[in-house]
Order: structure tokens, then C-alpha cells, then sequence
């Protein structure tokens, strides 16, 4: 199946990128950070060039996470609003928007890189708890370039062992965000464990 | 003082399943990594690779590649080995297994 996909970017040049670019960041799940990394093994061979692929990459995230924002934008306010009037919710959305508001632009970045698996959500989030438009957008423009590099360079790097590279990032990734969920939900508890007590 | 897990069972739990995953998936990645990535046996050669992606990553002289797949003297197309296949009317498995032998001849797998 991956392979399928690795082959489509000789077929079709970076539009490809471009396009699961988009997707991936719009919420659609693709394995663009696997088509990174081919991408980058076909640069240190010599097939594409880095600057127009990691431009054409990065201009489709962009777009996509841009879509992902507008939409929690015009549509993720009520769902917001549904789930926070439960009472087991309430605080616990309502710090998360507070830290969301606080942390905006680092939040972005690092739901990009190494948090990837976060990226569509966070958009979501954002769009639906009106984080400013300008400090989305820095936030997307960094971690994205971030992001880009990373799978390029490191494709680049192990070309010779892409494939295997592709699984293992993903599980990386999964795990890390695992990690921090679970760290972030932990907080969580403990600071209203430590509320409750005082 | 209460039992904070009773109070937030669903919560508490959520927390521990997402350790549970981060350990399981980070387990996985190292092993993958180690047993994979830092391998040092040889990688098989596959149909969406290009003659670029071949050389480079085998060390295969070009010379050695060119008659397999047709190559003129400055022309390496950026199209996958199972579409080369294709080009030249061949079976995908024959024409891997032709570049396959190439490598394994010039010694020379990454």
C-alpha cells in the first residue's frame, strides 16, 4: 500500500505532496509524513530538487490547516459548547481554552512537529475557540517549515532504508502524542485534585 | 482524604491507557528502528523505486543499470521501475529480478 503511494510521486512530481499536504492537514488521515520521507530519498538521489518540493509542501499544509481552522471557525463553536455545558467537562474545557489561548502560537507549532498526529485538532480548536487568526497562522508557518524539514531531511538521510523509516516514525509519533496527552490530561487532575484540597 | 480515581474514574483511566499506548508505540519505534533502520543487511529492490534512487542507494555502477532498463547515455528517467516494466512490455518481477541480479553481481547492495 505504501509502496503504491511512494510511486505516485515520480507519476505525478510534487503536486503530490502538495495534495496530501492538504488533505492530511485539513483532517483527512494520509500518510504524508511517509511521503516525506520518499520524497526526501528521491532528493538525495537526485530525482527532485529540495526547494521546490519542500515550497510546494509547504504551501499545501498551509492551505489545509488553514481549512481545518476555518471550519472549527464556522461550525466547531457549538460542538465546543455542546460538550463544555456537561458539568464533567466544563473546567477541564475551559482550562484547556485558557492554555490553548495562552500557548497558542507553541501549541501550533509543536502539533506539527513532533505532535503531528495533534495537528488536525488542534486547527479545529483553534478555529472554534477564535485563537487569532495572525498568531494561527505564525504558529502553522513555523512548525509546517519545521515539520517539512524533518521529513525531508531525515528521507534524505536514510534513503537507503525509507520504508522502514515511514513505520517507525509513525509509531514515534503515536507514542509521543500518547505521551503527552496522557501527561497533559495527568496535569490536569492533578491541579484540581490539589483545588479541591486546598 | 478521598480517592482521587473514584472521583475520575473515566479521566484516570484515560491517562493510563494513553501511557499504556505511548509505552506499546515507543517500544515498537525503538524496536523498529534498531532491527530496521540501523540494519545493516542488505535492502531488496522494489518497483517504485527510480534508477537514481537504485544507484544511489546500492551503489550500482549506472553502466551496470543502463541495459536493464534502456537507459541512453544522458537520460535517467524519474519513473519507477514498475513503470519502466511496463514501458519495455516486461513483467514488473522479471525486470526487478534483472536489476536485482545486477546488484547481487556488482556486490555493491548499500
Amino acid at each position: 500500500m505504501i509502496a503504491e503511494l511512494y510511486a505516485l510521486i515520480p507519476r505525478h512530481g510534487a503536486s503530490v505532496l502538495f495534495l496530501a499536504a492538504l488533505l492530511s492537514c485539513a483532517g483527512v488521515p494520509i500518510p504524508t509524513s511517509a511521503l516525506m520521507l520518499a520524497a526526501g530519498a528521491f532528493v538525495a538521489s537526485g530525482d527532485m530538487q529540495f526547494l521546490p518540493v519542500a515550497l510546494t509542501t509547504l504551501v499545501g499544509a498551509i492551505l489545509g490547516d488553514q481549512i481545518g481552522y476555518g471550519a472549527g471557525r464556522a461550525g466547531g463553536q457549538p460542538l465546543w459548547d455542546r460538550f463544555r455545558a456537561r458539568p464533567k467537562f466544563t473546567a477541564l474545557m475551559d482550562r484547556a481554552h485558557a492554555e490553548l489561548d495562552r500557548r497558542a502560537v507553541v501549541a501550533v507549532i509543536l502539533s506539527r512537529f513532533p505532535l503531528s498526529a495533534l495537528g488536525p485538532w488542534i486547527n479545529l480548536a483553534s478555529g472554534a475557540t477564535r485563537i487569532a487568526w495572525h498568531r494561527f497562522t505564525l504558529g502553522v508557518l513555523v512548525g509546517d517549515t519545521v515539520w517539512i524539514l524533518a521529513y525531508l531531511g531525515t528521507g534524505a538521510f536514510f534513503a537507503h532504508r525509507v520504508k522502514a523509516l515511514g513505520t517507525t516514525m509513525t509509531s514515534a509519533v503515536i507514542a509521543l502524542t500518547a505521551l503527552a496527552a496522557a501527561i497533559w490530561l495527568g496535569r490536569q487532575l492533578w491541579v484540581r485534585r490539589r483545588q479541591r484540597a486546598a | 482524604m478521598p480517592d482521587q480515581t473514584s472521583r475520575h474514574p473515566v479521566l484516570t483511566g484515560a491517562v493510563i491507557v494513553l501511557f499504556a499506548i505511548a509505552l506499546g508505540f515507543g517500544t515498537h519505534a525503538v524496536w523498529l528502528f534498531s532491527t530496521r533502520v540501523l540494519s545493516s543487511g542488505k535492502p531488496q529492490v522494489e518497483g517504485w523505486m527510480t534508477p537514481r534512487h537504485v544507484i544511489a542507494v546500492f551503489n550500482l555502477p549506472r553502466d551496470d543499470l543502463a541495459p536493464i532498463l534502456g537507459l541512453t547515455a544522458d537520460d535517467t528517467p524519474f519513473a519507477t521501475l514498475n513503470d519502466l516494466a511496463a514501458e519495455r512490455g516486461l513483467a514488473p518481477d522479471v525486470l526487478l529480478r534483472q536489476v536485482q541480479e545486477a546488484i547481487d553481481r556488482a556486490g555493491a547492495g548499500a
